[in-house]
């Protein structure tokens, strides 16, 4: 009994947020806003990753006559601090933003799964040291931690992502062993043994697929996340590395021109926000349609 | 409960070995060493001589595992070594500053609880009515923005067009607005949304629609059943909230001024200030567990009654 | 309904430890606050502690971007913020033209190569009405060579002798920077027979003003001082308040916060130009952009024929117009009395630079669009930015920089690195960027010294391998010679090799802006970083 509650304690934790748009009412519906979801994401990545061939300029070429000019038909966004345009520097900054982001992502819930399902379904010795792991991570809060590892490796995209995916695959690893301790103890897992399914079987044909659709849920909802947490780090100057253009970035470099140049600001940061909602709207209506049993 | 309680101190002690331990062991990784981030800080190119001379005095040549021991009970007395970045010791820093964040999170601890309910309870309660919409919509847009951007831009409007705050923050009701806002916006909507779903699930339990059947009013269900048996992984996000709370105070505190350890951390950073760097992963980790530990501890206390209670109902 | 009790009792614990929390940390502090006050003696009688508002009598309030964790003047750097804050004289001071002035010493003698006598100004007081004598300048500086290595470097005393007003210095070789280092702020003349503690937070000294309170690294408050030996003091209090960030230091200024701050960004500063409710005061620092360049054999740069092409590539007119400042002319800032307007300086001019690209043999022979080595191997340039997280300048620079040169054809890649140091004691760069203090005590000497030749003692160090017998022979007579104007025009010569020899790309001097409100009168930014507040600082 004891033992259990703590078990619901750790999944309490780790599971992916409640859907916060009203539910849709029938099948038809969920589907319906699920694929308008999947248009405006399927959108910002067409700008991300092929963005830069729409880009007017060069995103490193300076312009010192135009610096820092208002928008205006030749520079839709502006230019910043060295004449270079904004819009340039947003379109190619969100190749470098994304593909960071989804590398992490990429990192944490692959490796965090895995391990997650290693202690879960083996459980034992190894589930221990791998669960005491996750706590001595889990008593950083992340940011403290990626900071920390930023501030002892030094500031970098690299030492950023490492330091991200450092605290971030705990997440999944707590929500993968937890379903996975449940479903081993499944009839159809017992009856999948005796049937002569080997471990390795087990795991490929009953326990992933019956974790993948959550991690997927989580991935999605955490897009948002580790982007703004990405651009926060960047943003303390931590991060990203002049002069490529990463939004984050370039929010930082933009401070100084609060006030006399805010477009510098602005634009990076409706990037970011734009990006974060339109993940976090595909998020909640994937869980609408992976999980029914929240409803 | 006594036993479990002494469980739980004992594994606080392995987790906060592995902290310390991990702490180190960062450090250790670093590519350029203590001796030569002490000249670096002071603006100096030391000779080698002089490095090997300062490595031998720091003790940088003895196996790690010595460094950590020796380390280690430096820091369990209270020594954490000297900052270079601040030229004092570790110890005066954390303890002229660590208030001043505390000072921070709580105010802003208390701003999420006492907006996030009624907000979160609201919405449940009016589900799909035009309140719940504008909570939800309203809540959206908190989650997704970054928060730096919104520090930011508060600041230019309330503080430096409208001058009804202050730009620098400082220890008084009026400068703490502006940081507790950026602070918590983001963490009310964030809390509200899963309270809002965390009532509605319990909504749907069996007990409530058999209450409704048995012709309870629904003010009593909701008050005397619902929200009772919905707070428990409530009380877990607000454990976990402290967390978030410590984390995000480094950006609003560098934006705001505001002198605490999260401003701190990020001028040591900047300099490699690793004693500091060390002293600051510490103190946070240690925080962070105790109040998990007190989170846990809560919840254990409440969870089997009203669980039991509920199979009664 | 039990339930329901249980319930409301987690409310109510979890309501009190978040109270607990906050209580906690307000207590806490409010106590920090308090011992910090009651470690700060109101050293003057009758002074009151200055006030945020201090309704009655004339206060402003005041924001530096750094207040040190003691005010010890012979720690650290501190004695900067102690002669930023007013509190802190030396014997003398540097005037706005870098020119060594009276202060604490009203005349001084030079009698041979090793032996300096100043006169102490008769009838100066510190703050708590001990008279200022020889003796007690002497104690100052003493305390000051014990404690820091700077001070010891600084003056290479033997030894030191007190006799009435009369102080004599003797040094233990000749040493003829000494009269312009002793300006520097950790010479501050300090009362030190105060306990240590009395010290660190509020010291004693001559100047205009005194500490009344001080918590580290937030906020100073000051009161006019009543014994101030040349005249009063313009107000009656000031509170001196942190700001670390720039753009909030001007934001601050526009939100009626704080009356007067400086260094305030270029591109802020434009925000109060023009603007009359507000003064601005503009001067150019002895401090430098340099790019350095490596000329040693493992790099490109070693060819000086390279370094002069990419010396009139540069176009430093638009990069002062980008980060503000003034183009550079020579090593020396064009503030230092240095003789710059007697030097040829390069000129951007980028048909010249192609030209000599091109007798050189550094032609585009895969027609990559960049030249090559003159044996057809590929040239790229390394540049060096370190990280630097105060200002966004260097990487302004290092953008412009390397746009310049792509227009001569040259390659240059840039690296922004956080630990600088490593390559550069590796020798892997071929240019590095910094902003440096040409002058920091208004000499030319010891600038010379350690960035272009082998003899540097202390601090920062000659990394590019400049080598010119010329230069060694110029610091050599400069240790001995005392007369100011010979040494000025020791440094022209100087600064003269330093241009013919294309050894760094001396890119702008930067500009130091303070910004005051309008009934702020008389604030002007001095030339020298380590003065701020003065006594004819005043409000309407």
């Amino acid at each position: 009994m004891r033992e259990e509650t703590k078990i619901r304690l750790r999944e309490r934790k780790s599971q992916p947020r409640k859907s916060m748009f009203r539910p849709a009412k029938t099948e038809k519906g969920k589907w319906l806003r699920f694929y308008c979801c999947l248009a405006a994401v399927a959108f910002v990545l067409i700008i991300a990753f092929f963005g830069k061939y729409f880009a007017p300029y060069d995103p490193l070429a300076t312009d010192y006559a135009a610096k820092l000019s208002a928008p205006n038909g030749r520079h839709l966004f502006g230019t910043d601090n060295v004449g270079r345009d904004v819009l340039s520097r947003i379109l190619y900054g969100a190749g470098n933003s994304f593909m960071l982001t989804f590398i992490m992502i990429a990192i944490v819930s692959v490796l965090g799964t895995v391990i997650g399902i290693i202690s879960g379904y083996f459980g034992g010795f190894l589930d221990t040291v791998i669960m005491r792991l996750t706590d001595i991570l889990l008593a950083f809060p992340d940011t403290v931690f990626a900071i920390a590892i930023v501030g002892m490796m030094g500031p970098g995209l690299l030492n950023t992502v490492i330091a991200l995916s450092f605290v971030w695959w705990t997440k999944y690893a707590r929500m993968a062993r937890g379903l996975a301790s449940v479903i081993r103890t499944k009839d159809y897992i017992t009856e999948a043994r005796f049937g002569g399914v080997g471990t390795a079987g087990i795991l490929f044909r009953y326990v992933l697929p019956n974790i993948v659709p959550q991690v997927v849920i989580m991935a999605t909802l955490d897009v948002g996340g580790m982007m703004l947490a990405l651009a926060g780090l960047s943003f303390l100057g931590l991060a990203s590395q002049p002069p490529t253009p990463e939004w984050g970035y370039m929010l930082y470099e933009g401070k100084s021109y609060l006030q006399t140049a805010p477009w510098i600001m602005l634009f990076a940061g409706l990037a970011i926000f734009i990006t974060v909602i339109v993940f976090n709207l595909l998020g909640d209506s994937l869980r609408d349609i992976l999980d029914p049993k929240e409803n | 409960m006594v036993r479990y309680i002494l469980k739980r101190l004992l594994q606080l002690v392995v987790v906060l070995l592995g902290v310390t331990f991990l702490t180190f062991m960062i450090t250790q990784a670093t590519p350029s060493d203590a001796a030569e981030m002490k000249y670096v800080s002071m603006g100096m190119m030391p000779s080698t001589e002089l490095l090997e001379k300062t490595r031998e005095e720091m003790g940088l040549n003895d196996p790690v595992l010595i460094q950590y021991g020796r380390w280690l009970g430096n820091v369990l007395h209270g020594d954490l070594g000297e900052s270079s970045k601040f030229g004092e010791s570790v110890w005066t820093q954390m303890t002229r500053k660590l208030p001043m964040t505390l000072k921070l999170a709580g105010v802003s601890l208390i701003v999420v609880i006492v907006f996030s309910f009624p907000l979160g309870i609201l919405s449940a309660v009016k589900k799909n009515k035009v309140a719940d919409y504008m909570i939800r919509f309203l809540s959206f847009f908190g989650v997704s923005m970054p928060n730096f951007w919104l520090a930011l831009l508060l600041m230019y409007i309330f503080a430096v067009r409208l001058g009804w705050f202050k730009v620098v923050s400082t220890n008084s009701v009026q400068g703490m607005i502006l940081p507790v806002a950026t602070l918590t916006i983001p963490m009310i909507s964030s809390y509200a949304r899963q309270i809002r779903a965390a009532l509605l699930e319990e909504l749907n339990a069996n007990y409530v629609i058999g209450a409704r059947a048995r012709g309870i009013p629904e003010r009593r269900i909701i008050w005397g059943h619902v929200l009772p048996n919905a707070i428990l992984p409530i009380v877990t996000l607000l454990g976990l909230s402290v967390g978030h709370l410590l984390g995000g105070a480094s950006i609003i505190e560098t934006i705001f001024s505001w002198q605490g350890i999260g401003n701190m951390v990020v001028e040591a950073i900047r300099v490699r200030d690793y004693p500091l760097i060390q002293g600051y992963v510490i103190w946070m980790a240690i925080i962070y567990v105790m109040v998990n530990l007190i989170v846990d501890i809560a919840y254990r206390l409440l969870d089997p009654q009203i669980r039991l209670r509920k199979r009664v109902d | 309904m039990k339930k329901m009790k249980k319930a409301a009792a987690l409310m109510m614990a979890i309501a009190m430890a978040c109270g607990a929390l906050a209580g906690c940390g307000g207590s806490q502090s409010a106590k920090t606050a308090d011992s910090a006050a009651n470690q700060t003696t109101v050293s003057t009688e009758g002074q009151t502690e200055g006030t945020q508002e201090a309704e009655n009598g004339r206060h402003i309030n005041v924001a530096f971007f750094w207040i040190t964790s003691d005010l010890d003047p012979a720690n650290n750097y501190n004695g900067w913020v102690l002669s930023r804050l007013g509190v802190g004289e030396s014997l003398v001071k540097l005037n706005d033209e870098l020119k060594v002035e009276a202060c604490l010493a009203d005349s001084w003698e030079n009698v041979d190569e090793t032996t300096w006598k100043f006169h102490i100004r008769e009838g100066v007081t510190f703050s708590n009405g001990k008279a200022v004598d020889a003796e007690a300048a002497k104690a100052s500086i003493e305390r000051a060579i014990s404690m820091n290595d700077r001070a010891a470097e600084y003056l290479k005393i033997d030894s030191m002798e007190a006799n009435g007003q009369d102080l004599t210095i003797k040094t233990t070789e000749a040493n003829a920077a000494l009269l312009n280092n002793l300006v520097e702020p950790v010479f501050d003349v300090i009362d030190t027979t105060e306990s240590e503690e009395n010290i660190q937070t509020a010291p004693v000294c001559t100047g205009p003003y005194v500490v009344s309170g001080f918590t580290p690294e937030q906020t100073v408050t000051l009161a006019a001082n009543p014994t101030y030996w040349d005249g009063t003091a313009g107000l009656d209090t000031i509170t001196v308040t942190q700001i670390a960030d720039a753009d909030a230091r001007a934001m601050a200024i526009q939100s009626g916060e704080i009356d007067l701050t400086n260094t305030i960004d270029n591109t802020s500063v434009t925000l109060f130009t023009d603007n009359e409710a507000y003064n601005v005061s503009s001067i150019i620092s002895p401090r430098v952009n340099v790019a350095y360049m490596n000329q040693a054999e493992t790099s490109p740069l070693h060819d000086l024929k390279l370094r002069k092409a990419v010396s009139y590539a540069v176009n430093r007119d638009a990069y002062a117009d980008l980060i503000g400042g003034s183009a550079a002319h020579s090593a020396y800032s064009d503030s230092t009395p240095f003789g710059n307007d007697t030097i040829t300086a390069y000129t951007y001019d980028e048909a010249k630079a192609a030209e000599i690209l091109d007798n050189a043999g550094y032609k585009d022979v895969n027609n990559d669009g960049y030249r090559e080595m003159p044996d057809g191997s590929e040239l790229v340039l390394n540049y060096l930015q370190a990280a630097d997280h105060g200002s966004a300048d260097s990487a302004i620079l290092a953008t412009a920089v390397q746009s310049d040169l792509k227009n001569v054809g040259i390659h240059m890649e840039i690296l922004s690195v956080e630990n600088l140091s490593d390559y550069q004691t590796q020798g892997n760069f071929d240019l590095y960027t910094a902003n440096d203090n040409s002058a920091p005590t208004g000499d030319p000497q010891i600038w010379l010294e350690t960035m272009y030749t082998g003899l540097g003692t202390s601090g920062k160090k000659n990394l590019t391998g400049f080598q010119d017998d010329k230069i060694d022979e110029i610091v050599r007579k400069m240790s001995e010679t005392f007369k100011t104007e010979d040494r000025y025009a020791l440094a022209a010569e100087a600064s003269q090799v330093l241009n013919d020899d294309a050894a760094n790309l001396f890119l702008t001097n930067s500009y130091l802006n303070m910004v005051s409100a309008a009934k702020v009168k008389n604030a002007k930014q001095p030339v020298a970083d380590y003065y701020f507040i003065t006594k004819d600082i005043t409000v309407e």
